[in-house]
């Protein structure tokens, strides 16, 4: 939708037309702010007490901002207030519907930093809207050591980080399993790059695929119990599925060219993949159970690679090399057409959140957050240098 | 005959793995070379259906060799082939491809040669790429320049299983920085013999 259908949209629903005449004499800016603090829900902030309200209030401003769904407003205005009291060691808070007097959520969060804050921002977004909010979101990335690269876990606000290994070795591609409790990765602990499944909580982990040649690439399944993976033992990078409970391996493709960075459609039956078969990397499906042959999706670009499924099904977030730059693009499934979402700089590698609505990708080093609604840009500020290659959880 | 073999391999993918390694080493004895002419239409067809060119497949030179008892971070010796500033053992590729170039192979026919002459000895080909393409793409992509020059190997003649395959993608470029001249340096498949 265009801004100006958006704004004429917005206005209607208002039913506010002889204003929409006056809108649309005036500066586009100004008309299109207008419009986008229309469409989203009002809730206060301000009724929250207690020794660390300061610091709730301040991360649930930053949480609802970044949604894209929420205004911050004061309680006089509010059509939703927050009401509680933030300890140290625990939020106990409420949500109350301002015109009804009605409480829609009232819950204790218990728990250190800013997580359980986080928890109550998700679930006020998704009583309000229905969609699930991404404050909680973790993000598994490398960041460069030396001439090695660790891997890294942390919260979407940058909080709550944690280093994985410590092997100074190159890492890189982590994916978070659909349970949030395991990431697969590759490292080349062994002197070669091999996929490995690291547990968050006790940091146990185990080499899952080293097999002669490259093993990389490793994306959950939907359901946590395969692997979607490029291996080249058979004599070329192919894509592979390899079960986590028996280690059953099933070809997926098998071409001539380089195929990599699969990731899974959320039902579990395709898989998405970025092969140089016919010349410049582009995007393939496939059957995830290796039945079929695979298709060409007419993205528009000459190089696209890295694709990400958002958990929707409906679109697919990629990279493009435009101008010697790379962009992140999104596919829409249904149109079968696609939009260059960033502009500036180079953006690397894009991962869907789970509202299928904000990506995170690499630009230049450092994560950033993108609305693919609003176009609006968060800089994930973690204090690490050469950031790359982010995964989000779902 | 040697279809049929490439076809059985396919067909015992999920089955008898000694098998399989049996037929591998017996399909290499008959010659890798003749290989690549072999049609078959297969279930994992990458091609599709109707229109030109949707017969067109193609078979694999086979299996890489089971790791050797070597690590190639500390047990790969590059200098055998770079000695005195020779670049006989990198092989350099075009943007985007992993096609050996006319203009590299008379340095694959010295390795061969010297493959030929010292026949206890083993290599490792180490694919690398420019920093102009996305860092997964490029271990990928870095994999397939080794395999390229791996199969150019072997059609020289070289014993599949004494030539091993690596990748490190972008992340060790021969030299730091951008523009065309520093990316040309990047993009290649360094030859090195295993020392142990």
């Amino acid at each position: 939708m265009s801004k100006l259908q958006g704004k004429f949209t917005g206005l209607l629903q208002h039913g506010a037309l002889l204003l929409g005449a006056v809108f649309a004499f005036a500066p586009l800016s100004l008309s299109a702010q207008v419009v986008v603090s229309k469409g989203k829900l009002q809730v206060a902030l301000d009724k929250i007490s207690g020794a660390s309200a300061l610091e709730a209030i301040k991360v649930l401003e930053h949480d609802f901002k970044r949604s894209g769904v929420i205004e911050v407003v004061p309680s006089t205005r509010a059509q939703y207030v927050v009401e509680g009291t933030a300890s140290a060691s625990a939020l106990q808070a409420s949500l109350v519907d301002a015109s009804k007097r009605a409480s829609l959520l009232q819950k204790n969060y218990s728990g250190s930093g800013r997580f359980p804050i986080h928890q109550f921002a998700d679930e006020v977004v998704e009583i309000l809207t229905g969609t699930p909010g991404i404050a909680t979101t973790r993000i598994a990335f490398t960041s460069k050591s030396g001439a090695a690269k660790e891997l890294y876990l942390m919260d979407l606000d940058g909080g709550g980080i944690r280093q994985i290994t410590r092997d100074s070795v190159l890492c890189g591609s982590p994916s978070i399993a659909p349970d949030g409790q395991r990431i697969a990765y590759t490292s080349y602990k062994s002197g070669y790059p091999d996929v490995y499944l690291v547990e968050i909580g006790s940091g146990k982990r185990m080499k899952v695929a080293s097999y002669p040649g490259i093993n990389s690439g490793a994306a959950f399944a939907p359901k946590g119990d395969m692997l979607a993976l490029t291996l080249s033992k058979d004599g070329n990078p192919d894509i592979y599925t390899l079960g986590l409970g028996g280690g059953s391996l099933t070809r997926i493709t098998r071409t001539r060219g380089a195929d990599a960075s699969p990731s899974w459609a959320p039902n579990g039956t395709h898989i998405v993949f970025t092969s140089d078969d016919r010349g410049a990397p582009q995007l393939f499906t496939a059957p995830a159970d290796g039945s079929g042959q695979m298709d060409r999706l007419q993205v528009g670009q000459l190089y696209a690679t890295e694709p990400s499924w958002s958990p929707d099904g409906k679109l697919i977030a990629f990279n493009a090399r435009i101008g010697g730059q790379f962009q992140v693009c999104v596919y829409d499934m249904a149109t079968k057409v696609s939009r260059v979402v960033t502009t500036a700089g180079n953006n690397e590698d894009p991962s869907w959140c789970r509202n299928s609505r904000h990506l995170v990708f690499s630009r230049s080093g450092k994560l950033v957050l993108l609305d693919t609604v609003s176009a609006e840009t968060y800089d994930i500020d973690n204090g690490l240098r050469d950031c790359v290659e982010p995964a989000c959880s779902r | 005959m040697a279809c049929g073999i490439v076809w059985n391999l396919h067909v015992l993918d999920k089955k008898d793995n000694s098998m399989k390694k049996l037929i591998a080493l017996t399909l290499v004895s008959l010659g890798a070379l003749v290989l690549p002419a072999c049609k078959s239409s297969k279930p994992y067809d990458s091609t599709g259906a109707g229109g030109p060119g949707s017969e067109v497949d193609y078979t694999s030179m086979g299996q890489l060799p089971d790791r050797g008892n070597f690590n190639p971070e500390t047990d790969v010796d590059y200098s055998v082939f770079q000695k005195d500033g020779s670049e006989t053992g990198i092989i350099y590729f075009a943007t985007d491809s992993s096609s050996v170039a006319a203009d590299q192979r008379a340095k694959l026919d010295t390795v061969a040669s010297w493959m030929s002459e010292n026949t206890g000895k083993t290599i490792l080909i180490a694919g690398h790429c420019d920093e102009r393409g996305t860092l997964e793409y490029n271990r990928a992509l870095g994999e397939r320049r080794s395999i390229a020059v791996r199969d150019y190997l072997i059609g020289l003649g070289v014993a599949a299983d004494r030539v091993y395959t690596h990748t490190y993608g972008e992340e060790k470029p021969a030299v730091q920085g951008g523009g065309d001249s520093a990316w040309a340096k990047n993009r290649r498949a360094e030859i090195g013999v295993v020392t142990r």
